[in-house]
């Protein structure tokens, strides 16, 4: 069996605000494999959200242990902090997060602007180039944002999320800001990722129609995991009863 | 660093109005600097040059003796004194009780008990070149010098000449600037024609009234020594020339004359001194220079003169040539030291007057600071969201850090150069058609534009830093 993506024991996280002390997370402890779907679900102020952060090394842990790819990051420096994201994580965000008035290209090929050793220009374009390839927006690359829909808009930014080769796809509700067809077809481009590549990748929303799609689901409720589930029967995507409800 | 700049470029063309507005304001700074430095420079060079041109700066060497009349020379008293002076000291001999607190009284009586000079060494010696070396060589903050020797002359035996005797005036090139030759009618020799020797000269006016009236005198020659000298210009010399009437004066190439004269020494050697405030300086150095080379004894009056301009002003201003020397040889370095005082206050007026307009300018430069400062943290605020995404995606504090920082820098040093043509135009109208005069210092334009960058650096690390200081959970969560 191999090393698990995630490994996290006994996890807390207290914020101070003044005088009150916020207890986010009680105690969370999960183990996630490589090439696992999960998606984490929960209300909000359930401690999802903090539960992300943390996952996505951009907030760390107040008690309790965190490796990521076995390496404990608990209690590293921000700089080294910046490198893991940088090198292992792929972001994918509800508002999709890209840059205004910056081409498709452009937008891929930030995180590889971040990379060390540099990576120099002309390879920085050919890889945000594959990855947008992957996305099927090869004929997109040069289109601003603006110019493009919410699903091509997110696709861009799951070709960012992947364009340094990451070992985790992180993705916060990647489907909050898309129409339930749009949403349906991100789902299955991840779904079609995780086929294709075996990237583990974990999904925080708090739809359930969403959440099924995961191969694991896990829901949070006041700062601890209250069920962790194999999910045996991922929904095939159709259309959706809903829009076609609508008279 | 490239891509750094690349990102700055990108993000200012996508804040366009703001960016713009700050380049202006950045850019009156730099410019108002340019402009204003140019023209207080401008202003202090006026000054130097009307202090240059009004103030006396002319030394003049004669060989000779010249006990009778006192000594000329600013400087001089101290050795000899003049006529009044002796005078006035003997009388200080009895006067010694009654006088002994006053001080003015003390110093005359001091310079009365030096030892007398009072030998003279007689013939005094001509002017020698090699003294003319050590004029024009090795004295300080000499600008020019130029030598003369005169002497009347038999013309050859030939038709074209008006006369029989002449008197050649040898000169040297920078001599009509120093006696402030007007050209009447043709032109001066050049200095090659000088060094060559040419057999051209240059004729008085007054000559050329009495020889050729009505009709110019250039191409006219006169035969001597075997040559033709064809005269080429005609000048006014400001100076008497009755005797020419007589026995014309005509000038030719210094060494012409001093072949025709057979004599290779100076009657007169001019000096220009560097500048007004230097004239005093330089005399007294040039007449410790030839006592020395002259190996005068201590009791040996000078056997040449070294006069300034001022006492050859007064004669000119209707006094007694007499009564000047009596008044330089006694009220001490008077004409200099109120010249060279008068220098000084205007020089210090021009600079204080540079100074102001400078801090005016640098105020301005420093509300173009504050500029960049506003539009970078309103930058950064509207941008929070990039930054916490940036992070996200793997940016290191300082990547952010100096994200803000090029773009700071770069916005001042569009700015800057902005402000450096707008200054240039500022500068250029206020020379044609405002008529100031302005003048651009090179040390000037470098300390705008290290100014200006040095405000994109001053004033841009603080949002920069601030951007850089973000929490990325916060900064992702920013609308």
């Amino acid at each position: 069996m191999s090393k698990p993506v995630i490994s996290m024991h006994d996890v807390k996280k207290i914020y101070e605000l003044g005088d009150n002390k916020v207890h986010a997370l009680r105690g969370v402890s999960l183990d996630i494999e490589p090439g696992e779907f999960v998606t984490i679900t929960g209300a909000s102020g359930s401690g999802k959200s903090t539960l992300m952060h943390i996952l996505g090394c951009l907030d760390r842990v107040s008690a309790g242990t965190f490796k990521l790819n076995d390496k404990d990051v608990s209690n590293l420096s921000r700089e080294e902090l910046a490198n893991i994201r940088n090198k292992q994580i792929g972001f994918v965000f509800q508002g999709f997060n890209l840059l205004p008035r910056t081409t498709a290209t452009e937008n891929v090929e930030v995180p590889l602007l971040y990379s060390r050793p540099l990576i120099p220009a002309v390879e920085r374009k050919e890889k945000a180039l594959r990855a947008l390839e992957k996305m099927g927006l090869s004929d997109r690359a040069d289109h601003h944002p603006s110019q493009l829909s919410g699903g091509q808009q997110q696709r861009v930014a799951i070709a960012r999320a992947l364009v340094n080769e990451p070992s985790l796809i992180l993705a916060d509700e990647p489907t909050g800001n898309l129409d339930t067809k749009t949403g349906q077809d991100v789902m299955q481009t991840l779904l079609d990722l995780r086929e294709s590549t075996g990237i583990t990748i974990i999904l925080i929303t708090h739809e359930p129609e969403i959440a099924a799609y995961g191969s694991r689901i896990i829901s949070i409720r006041d700062g601890l995991i209250v069920s962790d589930q194999a999910n045996t029967r991922p929904p095939i995507p159709t259309e959706s009863p809903s829009l076609a409800a609508v008279p | 660093m490239l891509t750094n700049l690349q990102l700055a470029l990108k993000s200012l063309t996508q804040n366009r109005l703001q960016a713009s507005l700050t380049l202006c304001g950045m850019s009156i700074g730099v410019a108002m600097v340019v402009v204003v430095s140019g023209l207080g420079l401008g202003a202090q060079q006026q000054i130097e040059t009307q202090i240059e041109s009004a103030g006396p700066t002319l030394i003049t060497v004669r060989s000779g003796n010249f006990r009778p009349l006192g000594i000329a020379m600013a400087g001089q008293q101290d050795s000899s004194g003049g006529e009044l002076a002796e005078g006035f000291a003997g009388e200080a001999g009895y006067g010694d009780q009654s006088f002994e607190e006053n001080a003015a009284m003390l110093a005359a009586r001091q310079r009365a008990t030096k030892p007398k000079v009072s030998k003279v060494r007689s013939p005094a010696w001509p002017l020698r070149p090699d003294e003319m070396t050590l004029l024009s060589q090795n004295i300080g903050d000499v600008r020019a010098t130029a030598g003369s020797v005169s002497g009347n002359i038999t013309l050859d035996p030939a038709p074209t000449n008006p006369v029989r005797i002449a008197k050649v005036y040898g000169f040297q090139p920078a001599w009509p600037e120093m006696k402030g030759w007007q050209l009447i009618e043709g032109r001066l020799l050049t200095e090659r024609e000088h060094a060559q020797a040419a057999s051209l000269t240059v004729i008085p006016v007054e000559v050329a009234a009495r020889y050729w009236p009505g009709e110019s005198a250039l191409e006219k020659s006169f035969a001597l020594g075997g040559d033709t000298y064809e005269i080429v210009g005609v000048v006014r010399t400001g100076e008497d020339m009755t005797n020419s009437l007589i026995v014309p004066t005509i000038f030719i190439p210094l060494q012409q004359a001093q072949d025709l004269l057979d004599q290779h020494t100076f009657d007169e050697i001019n000096v220009r001194s560097a500048s007004v405030g230097k004239t005093t300086e330089v005399a007294t150095n040039i007449r410790a220079a030839l006592r020395n080379l002259r190996e005068l004894p201590d009791d040996t009056m000078d056997d040449f003169r070294v006069e300034t301009q001022s006492l050859n002003a007064m004669p000119s201003l209707g006094t007694d040539p007499r009564l000047a020397r009596a008044v330089h040889a006694n009220i001490i370095e008077f004409e200099q030291a109120s010249w060279e005082e008068m220098a000084t206050s205007l020089r210090q007026a021009g600079r204080t007057f540079t100074y102001l307009l400078s801090s005016a300018a640098a105020v301005s430069l420093l509300v173009g600071g504050i500029g960049v400062m506003n539009i970078m943290l309103v930058s950064v605020t509207a941008r929070t969201r990039e930054i916490g995404l940036r992070m996200a995606l793997g940016a290191r504090m300082k990547d952010v850090l100096a994200q803000f920082m090029v773009e700071a820098i770069t916005l001042a040093a569009l700015g800057g150069l902005a402000g450096l043509v707008l200054g240039a135009i500022g500068l250029y109208i206020a020379q044609n058609v405002l008529h100031w005069t302005t003048a651009v210092s090179p040390v000037m334009l470098l300390i705008a534009i290290v100014m200006a960058a040095a405000t994109g650096v001053i004033f841009g690390f603080g949002p920069a830093r601030r951007a850089a200081s973000l929490d990325p959970v916060v900064a992702l969560k920013a609308e």
